[in-house]
């Protein structure tokens, strides 16, 4: 009995002691990350983004088509409001049927300013999907360079611009094709994204039906 | 407070285990709040109270809140809007950041959404618009606000280190010049009197230039700076405040006026500097600036999390200078969205003595704000229908 109790004892340090060198190794071993197999456990709140109902059309590039792009951030706090993912995602599909209602295509371009891409990626997965997403180098990016600030307006998040895209030349002496984009309408701010929309996105009459009547 | 985390690891070992259970607890959450207290006592709100300026003589404290007042009436006789829901480019306005009258008839306004500054008529009729957009010599690349010349028949645009100034010729503006400033306007916000023009700009390159009105001839030529800049050791606040300041020029009392905002004060200066009078608004409620550190960086944001008051016009007619506040409060308590207009004042300073009175609401409805008056004509900006419109309401 007493023998027995011995080997018990013995054997239950031997155990113990191999635990916590199995657990030490454990530890070690995950936090120097050479075992990329070695499986993670990740808690994550339920996402803030939003259902997606717009799709790309992921096809051939027609000659007219019309692309909304919009600018957000990561670090502004009004492009991480709640309410804005639906927003942006109500403007996509309104913009898409006025767009289809000229017989024009549509396209959405999503820019993120931010420094670091995959927190910009992050932040425009909450806007469903896009037929093109541009981020990094805050606003010397070159999506925030192309849409922000070589386009004379306001450099703020979040932001809604739209654009016209036109292959053909109006003029008759026109052999070669011409890529003309052309800003229609700008909106920036959340109230006003939200005001714009429940007007039922208004454009300028006098650009619109200029470039609607072009080459029609 | 005494700094825990330097001691020696074993003293706090056993300062924490000579204590039962219970009394572990109760030395943690001392521990945290004390922590706490270290981390927010490195949170500067500003302004200080150095910086408020408190009147001695009552008669410049302007107060809102007063009774039997004989206020201003809002009942106009004819209104006359620019801004429509859809329609022409020229009629969409962006956002209204900036209003100036010439009291010949024409309003400019500075649309900060479309970069632009546009000329209209009281009918409403847009006239033209001032200046194209470009990097090319008289474009405007990023323009930052602007002031008229109304005996010239001019308008100067600050933008990017330089002045454009155009000249009306009928319906159309032409480049007449092209300034670069010894300083250049930080926030757009300019006013011109008596052959000069004065823009705000804080520079921090040495404490002898702190101050933040530039005085130039209208050829561009420097004259003199003068207007205290906020009292801080730090940059980053006295250059918010600075880049936060509206001005307005009086040219019957050759007076320049300066409101900061989050600072209850105006201040009217004289054409060479000296300060000239002081009024005070003890109803104002500052929202102020919030400075803090993270990560080795300081960080200076608006306060979002107070609700107050907020400056919103500063101008002059005739005689006097005219100011506006307004209370800006989150729709609801849960709400996370920009702030919302509850109501606004107006206020008549005399330009020479600085003696003020309370003219009431600064507009017809609320979220309707005063922006300039010209005679018997009163602009104010609302976007009230949901897109953004200057109103001329003529008073009878």
């Amino acid at each position: 009995m007493r023998i027995k109790s011995n080997i018990i004892g013995v054997g239950s340090l031997w155990w113990r002691v191999s635990a916590i060198i199995l657990i030490s190794a454990s530890f070690v071993l995950g936090f120097s990350g050479r075992f990329h197999f070695i499986p993670t456990i990740e808690l994550r709140w339920h996402s803030e983004g939003v259902y997606p109902r717009y799709v790309p059309s992921y096809g051939t590039i027609p000659d007219k088509e019309l692309v909304m792009v919009f600018i957000g951030s990561s670090t502004c706090g009004y492009s991480n409001d709640r309410s804005l993912p639906d927003l942006i995602e109500e403007a996509k599909l309104k913009l898409q049927r006025k767009a289809y209602d000229q017989g024009w295509a549509f396209s959405v371009i999503g820019v993120s300013v931010d420094w670091i891409t995959a927190e910009g990626i992050t932040h425009l997965k909450k806007f469903g999907y896009f037929d093109e997403v541009m981020t990094g180098r805050k606003w010397h990016g070159t999506g925030a360079s192309i849409y922000s600030m070589n386009i004379q307006g306001v450099n703020a998040t979040p932001q809604i611009l739209v654009l016209a895209r036109n292959s053909k030349q109006s003029s008759e002496v026109g052999n070669k094709s011409a890529k003309r984009e052309i800003p229609i309408y700008q909106v920036a701010g959340l109230k006003q994204i939200q005001n714009w929309l429940n007007r039922g996105l208004p454009l300028p009459q006098d650009i619109w039906s200029s470039i609607i009547n072009t080459n029609s | 407070m005494i700094d825990l985390m330097k001691l020696f690891p074993e003293v706090l070992h056993n300062t924490i285990f000579s204590f039962p259970c219970k009394g572990r607890c109760i030395f943690f959450a001392v521990l945290l709040f004390s922590l706490h207290t270290s981390a927010s006592s490195q949170v500067v709100i500003h302004p200080t109270k150095e910086n408020i300026p408190v009147s001695s003589d009552s008669r410049f404290e302007l107060r809102h809140e007063v009774d039997g007042a004989d206020f201003w009436k809002w009942d106009s006789s004819d209104v006359v809007e620019i801004g429509v829901n859809e329609g022409d480019y020229s009629q969409m306005l962006g956002f209204v950041w900036d209003l100036k009258i010439d009291g010949n008839g024409t309003i400019y306004y500075f649309d900060i959404i479309h970069k632009e500054v546009r000329a209209y008529d009281y009918k409403g009729d847009w006239i033209a618009n001032v200046g194209s957009s470009g990097t090319g010599p008289g474009e405007l690349d990023s323009p930052l606000g602007m002031t008229i010349f109304p005996d010239r028949n001019q308008v100067m645009i600050a933008d990017q280190l330089i002045n454009h100034v155009f000249e009306r010729k009928d319906s159309s503006f032409v480049l007449a010049a092209t300034q670069w400033p010894e300083y250049s306007s930080m926030n757009g916000r300019m006013c011109a009197m008596n052959g000069h023009y004065y823009l705000i700009d804080y520079s921090m390159k040495t404490p002898a230039e702190r101050k933040i009105v530039h005085k130039y001839m209208l050829d561009g030529t420097w004259v003199t700076s003068f207007g205290e800049a906020y009292s801080h050791e730090d940059p980053f606040p006295v250059q918010s405040f600075a880049h936060d300041t509206f001005i307005a020029c009086n040219s019957e009392h050759q007076t320049v006026a300066l409101v900061a905002n989050h600072i209850p004060a105006m201040t009217g200066y004289s054409d060479q500097g000296e300060i000239l009078w002081q009024v005070t608004f003890p109803d104002y409620r500052s929202v102020g600036y919030k400075q803090y550190r993270r990560d080795g960086k300081t960080y200076i944001a608006v306060n979002h999390e107070v609700d107050g008051s907020m400056f919103l016009a500063l101008f002059s007619d005739g005689e006097y200078f005219y100011v506006v506040y307004a209370f800006l409060e989150k729709p609801s308590r849960f709400s996370f969205g920009p702030k919302e207009i509850s109501d606004s004042h107006a206020f008549r300073v005399h330009a020479q003595t600085g003696l003020g009175i309370y003219l009431g609401a600064a507009g017809p409805r609320i979220g309707e704000i005063l922006r300039g008056i010209d005679g018997n004509y009163r602009f104010t900006t609302t976007e009230s229908l949901g897109f953004p419109q200057i109103r001329i309401h003529k008073s009878q």
